[in-house]
């Protein structure tokens, strides 16, 4: 059904699909510091219980079948506590993008809140970032970087034109970002970057020094994207899949 | 290594002026209030509280956890500190809200004993205690940062955010031990202004 990569079949139908990722590692980026003895636990690998990802980005086509029952997440009335004013900016109406849209493209111009409502819609929810860093791991770094490197294109391609990973997922590098469940989680900011008395007065058992990959550049670009992101923000080429 | 993070985030400072602008930009919608989210929470005497039933006055909120050492009491100080700065007069027209990070150990009777412990005036702070997936809106709607850490206690970030009469956030201090004037003063201003 994806031989040839177009997304020239049903793809409402493809993305309900669910590919199930064996159990396995994640390798955190930093060290965990350890709030009693004040010191650094190294980053050993965090186990990853089998769970069940998306095959493919949730696309702008399942969107507005989640909008035309969930009238709440709509552009024009959706609580400012839930999105800001860009959300669905590339939308001309509340159910209908226009042209300038692919309906069989990844959507994007959504929040945190949109994504993770339209994911419990389904019975799902976002996966968490040890789930999304395990499950994308297996694409050559070289190839992310030349991705990261390239200017979005205006108009989205359809899902699953790009990279396939060993477990059968599509796009988790190549065409946007993905938002994540608990994307709140890395305490690498602004507050805790000096590795001093003070910052370990800014959290309790937090903070840390001293990568465990320090060649892994695109894991370092998703780590400091998603520090710097606020739940209700919207981006031009920030999507979503769900996991359960 | 710290330094190749650094180095990353300003190659991500485009990025993250892109998304303050979203909000500057922004004409269609009124301030965000927490309050427009649905979010019940079970207060230190086992009441449900709906946070929209908060509405009405300002809060100086914080997030956190019982069974924290290190800086959770600090926090504790933190607010108490803050609070000495204004006459009782000024005190009765503010609350202070204590939200739990962690559900599971944060009972009510847990919330009340703890405050009992530091000392607190019930009648004006409330301890609030919920479910994950209502302490993770928040959290997000506040730009709380937390993480279950392996000890399964929490790295958290130590936020103090000022709402104001509508639930929208008015200030947030980022730190404690630091200079509380800026969180005093915006306060103060809420404090003097009338009610809509």
């Amino acid at each position: 059904m994806i031989l040839g990569g177009a997304c020239d079949f049903d793809c409402k139908a493809a993305n309900d699909l669910m590919i199930q990722i064996p159990d396995g590692f994640y390798r955190p980026l930093f060290p965990e510091r350890d709030p009693d003895l004040k010191e650094e636990i190294p980053a050993l690998p965090v186990p990853v219980s089998s769970f069940l990802l998306d095959k493919f980005p949730v696309t702008v086509s399942e969107y507005i079948d989640f909008l035309s029952i969930n009238k709440k997440w709509r552009k024009s009335i959706i609580p400012s506590i839930y999105a800001d004013s860009l959300y669905l900016n590339n939308w001309e109406f509340d159910l209908e993008p226009g042209d300038l849209v692919n309906k069989k493209s990844p959507v994007t111009y959504v929040s945190w809140f949109s994504a993770k409502a339209y994911c419990a819609w389904k019975g799902k929810r976002l996966p968490t970032i040890a789930e999304w860093e395990y499950a994308a791991s297996e694409t050559p770094i070289e190839k992310i970087l030349k991705w990261y490197s390239k200017p979005a294109s205006e108009i989205l391609p359809d899902v699953g034109l790009t990279f396939k990973n060993k477990f059968g997922t599509f796009d988790l590098h190549g065409i946007i970002w993905e938002w994540v469940l608990d994307f709140n989680s890395d305490l690498i900011n602004e507050e805790s970057r000096n590795g001093t008395e003070i910052e370990r007065s800014m959290f309790c058992g937090g903070s840390s020094a001293g990568s465990s990959r320090p060649e892994d550049y695109a894991a370092f670009m998703r780590l400091a994207f998603r520090s710097s992101l606020n739940a209700k923000y919207t981006v031009s080429n920030l999507g979503f899949r769900c996991a359960k | 290594m710290k330094l190749i993070y650094i180095l990353l985030l300003f190659l991500f400072t485009p990025v993250l002026n892109a998304l303050d602008s979203n909000d500057k930009s922004s004409n269609q919608f009124k301030g965000p209030s927490v309050y427009e989210l649905d979010s019940t929470w079970i207060n230190q005497n086992g009441v449900n509280v709906n946070l929209e039933e908060l509405k009405g006055k300002p809060y100086i909120v914080t997030m956190a956890f019982t069974g924290c050492r290190y800086s959770c009491p600090l926090i504790i100080e933190e607010l108490k500190r803050i609070d000495r700065k204004f006459t009782a007069k000024q005190r009765a027209q503010y609350g202070i809200i204590f939200f739990s990070i962690d559900p599971t150990n944060d009972t009510p009777s847990v919330l009340r004993a703890y405050a009992k412990k530091s000392g607190i005036d019930l009648n004006r702070w409330i301890f609030m205690t919920s479910n994950d997936e209502t302490v993770r809106d928040l959290a997000a709607a506040v730009g709380f940062k937390y993480k279950k850490d392996a000890k399964m206690g929490f790295s958290h970030s130590n936020l103090i955010t000022v709402l104001d009469r509508n639930g929208s956030i008015n200030f947030q201090q980022k730190a404690i031990n630091q200079n509380r004037t800026d969180i005093i003063n915006a306060l103060k201003k809420l404090l003097a202004k009338k009610k809509n």
